[in-house]
């Protein structure tokens, strides 16, 4: 078993109706980013929320920083999870920073001064009065600002302009040139994908088709989009 | 024309959705029947209807409950049958509205949307009240039709989302209290002037969902000027002290401002130096600003935002906001219902204490005294039962459970509404001054009590929370 692992999944069984997601033995190394691709419906928001605690598994066993996410809410104070429908208090910007400040230890606000620099907020605005886009980025910086250990992002380039991507890219990689920490991101965006990712884990139909490096799977001659295709996962 | 047109396109399509609705048709049918004793005309103690329902002819208090009446009442309808006519904001126009493709304006909508509700619960009403009763047609038609006509504009406030539930709550209070004040002045009396009054009301409860709402929080906007971060400690610690400041963050100064009118009202009118109904006044202004903490747990409104569709919130978006935390659901849930419990104590105890100090300078004796000396007891101690109610129904719509939240909410409504009737109902049965009277209606509140509170409460437990979280 790998020193540094963040996540052991064994046997997983996550059930939401007739739909079945298993994770048969899969584990996440601390300084690496994951892209998790598939089509729609391929179950990949529902490992994201599973491993965030916001789903409980139905069989086998998870793991995540060595504590059951369901069970044991203390994860989340080194979990960060964004998803474009999560919703945020409705209060100023720098009212929610502050009022979520509170709760993480490990909150940084130097880190969130830069990030409201990089992703161009005003702490003064109303959260409901953002746009669609400036609303994502505001859910990237409350997942990152306390410089959690495991990131976990579900499509967070919704409604992002082209700065807004590359400022997200950017912060990405910056969290895992700490080898401490690792991001696990899901995205319709494979280039986005294809770009950040060490290792690629592709779901289709709630089973695992893939799971590698991004480099070995994907190869030098063809390119993520291209692989999908190949693999039959492309929706 | 095309207004017209729109509007019995929006009529045609909703009247589908009551019909198939068993819980909207439901709502609208028990609407109706309570309507034979609670509709907006004078309530006499006989549970008889009034010919002349003018408010203010039988004294100020009856006035009063008449406002209150006619204010709430239509919320429960309102709440369960609208449609989402208009969305009210810059951003959520579209995406609030019910069909937002058919090319229907939302004052049609609105205005539909009211019209529907009203139409239904009246025509239960008249049915059962010519049924039951030995009323005439022409009266039965006549009241019917006059108390209709009045909750049309109130019912269309309700109709319309609105970008806070400040402003959700207090436009049809406006409405309320202009209708109150054209019919106790006698301009609804003929059809003429009734007519008119109803549609200046619709088209002013129409034109106020364009106001935008004030900005009380001051004090955040200068201090925000740059972002500060707080010191972070235990999440559990955090969020026990979270339940009783971040509420009061912004309405703290207004709470305690308001609660000294009401204090100063109070001795001013111990000593006979306030206008008759000032100190009601002075309660009805502290009342409207401790509700604004009261429906805001833990400082964030994104439970009643959820239930009154605003910037597109969704039923349960409170617990999905605090679910990526590090503080269980359950946890969460059980601070609402505390403070639920406890800022729903201080709007009623307050008032209690401070009527009952008033009682005791006035009149010498401690009592809960209006001002003819008479006892207010048997309104407001058995009230007290709706504080548990309301922390029940406030859980319920934190968690984004659907039906535990229109039971209470429901449920909480009657007991506002019905009880006071339900203890004339039973007088009128068993006689006055009978031990029997007030057995029966303490069960009756007991009764609503248990189905507005006892529901919730499992939501408290640890584990309960898997589907609404997920």
């Amino acid at each position: 078993m790998p020193v540094r692992e963040l996540i052991r999944a064994q046997g997983v069984e996550i059930r939401r109706g007739r739909f079945v997601l298993r994770l048969d033995d899969w584990w996440l190394e601390a300084g690496q980013v994951i892209g998790l691709v598939g089509p729609n419906g391929a179950g990949k928001t529902t490992l994201l929320e599973a491993l965030a605690g916001l789903r409980p598994i139905d069989a086998g066993e998870l793991m995540v920083l060595s504590r059951d996410p369901w069970r044991d809410p203390t994860v989340r104070a080194e979990l960060g999870f964004m998803s474009d429908d999560m919703p945020v208090f409705s209060m100023r910007v720098g009212q929610l920073l502050r009022h979520l400040s509170g709760y993480y230890a490990s909150w940084d606000a130097e880190l969130v001064e830069t990030l409201l620099e990089r992703f161009k907020l005003d702490p003064a605005d109303k959260v409901h009065k953002l746009s669609k886009g400036q609303g994502t980025r505001l859910r990237l910086i409350t997942a990152m600002a306390f410089r959690p250990r495991l990131l976990l992002l579900d499509e967070p380039a919704t409604g992002l302009d082209v700065g807004g991507r590359r400022s997200l890219l950017e912060s990405v990689l910056e969290i895992v040139r700490d080898p401490e920490r690792s991001v696990m991101i899901s995205s319709h965006l494979l280039t986005d994908v294809e770009r950040v990712s060490d290792r690629l884990l592709v779901v289709d139909d709630g089973r695992v088709v893939q799971e590698g490096p991004t480099d070995r799977l994907v190869g030098a001659h063809r390119t993520l989009e291209e692989a999908l295709i190949d693999w039959g996962a492309a929706g | 024309m095309r207004a017209v047109g729109s509007f019995f396109v929006h009529l045609s399509l909703r009247a589908r959705w009551v019909i198939s609705s068993p819980s909207a048709l439901l709502t609208l049918v028990v609407f109706g029947v309570a309507g034979v004793f609670f509709w907006p005309a004078a309530w006499a103690p006989s549970h008889e209807l009034l010919e002349t329902p003018a408010p203010f002819n039988e004294g100020w208090q009856l006035g009063m409950l008449w406002v209150m009446w006619l204010y709430m009442w239509p919320m429960l309808p309102a709440m369960v049958c609208r449609g989402r006519a208009s969305g009210g904001g810059s951003r959520n126009s579209l995406s609030t509205l019910a069909s937002p493709a058919i090319p229907v304006g939302r004052i049609p909508r609105a205005v539909a949307e009211a019209v529907l509700m009203i139409v239904v619960a009246a025509t239960v009403r008249a049915v059962v009240a010519l049924g039951v009763g030995d009323l005439t047609l022409p009266f039965v038609f006549k009241a019917t039709v006059w108390g209709a006509a009045l909750m049309l504009p109130v019912a269309t406030s309700y109709t319309l989302n609105a970008r806070g539930l400040n402003v959700y709550m207090l436009r049809p209070l406006v409405i309320s209290v202009l209708v109150t004040a054209a019919a106790a002045v006698r301009l609804t009396d003929h059809w003429l002037g009734l007519i008119a009054v109803v549609v200046a009301g619709c088209w002013l409860a129409v034109r106020l969902v364009d106001l935008e709402e004030p900005d009380l929080g001051w004090r955040s906007r200068f201090l925000l000027k740059e972002y500060r971060s707080r010191p972070a400690g235990d999440p559990l610690v955090r969020l026990r002290l979270d339940t009783w400041t971040a509420p009061l963050e912004t309405w703290g100064p207004w709470i305690a401002g308001s609660a000294t009118i009401f204090v100063a009202a109070m001795l001013l009118d111990a000593h006979g130096m306030l206008f008759e109904w000032g100190f009601f006044a002075a309660f009805e202004v502290y009342l409207i600003i401790v509700l604004q903490v009261v429906f805001r747990p833990l400082g964030s409104n994104l439970a009643m935002e959820g239930l009154v569709g605003k910037h597109g919130a969704k039923r349960g978006d409170f617990l999905r906001a605090w679910s990526v935390m590090p503080v269980s659901p359950h946890r969460v849930l059980r601070r609402v219902w505390l403070h639920g419990i406890v800022f729903g104590l201080m709007t009623w105890l307050l008032p209690v204490a401070l009527l009952g100090v008033r009682s005791l300078v006035r009149f010498g004796e401690l009592g809960l005294l209006d001002s003819d000396g008479d006892s207010l007891s048997v309104i407001i101690l058995p009230s007290a039962a709706f504080v548990p109610m309301f922390a029940g129904f406030l859980v319920a719509a934190c968690a984004g459970r659907k039906l535990e939240t229109a039971v209470s909410g429901i449920t909480l409504v009657l007991g506002v509404h019905t009880t006071l009737i339900f203890r004339s109902v039973m007088q009128g049965i068993l006689g006055r001054g009978s031990l029997l009277v007030d057995v029966v209606s303490l069960s009756y509140v007991g009764l609503l009590l248990v189905a507005a509170s006892v529901p919730p409460l499992l939501l408290l437990r640890a584990g309960a929370m898997r589907d609404a979280v997920s």
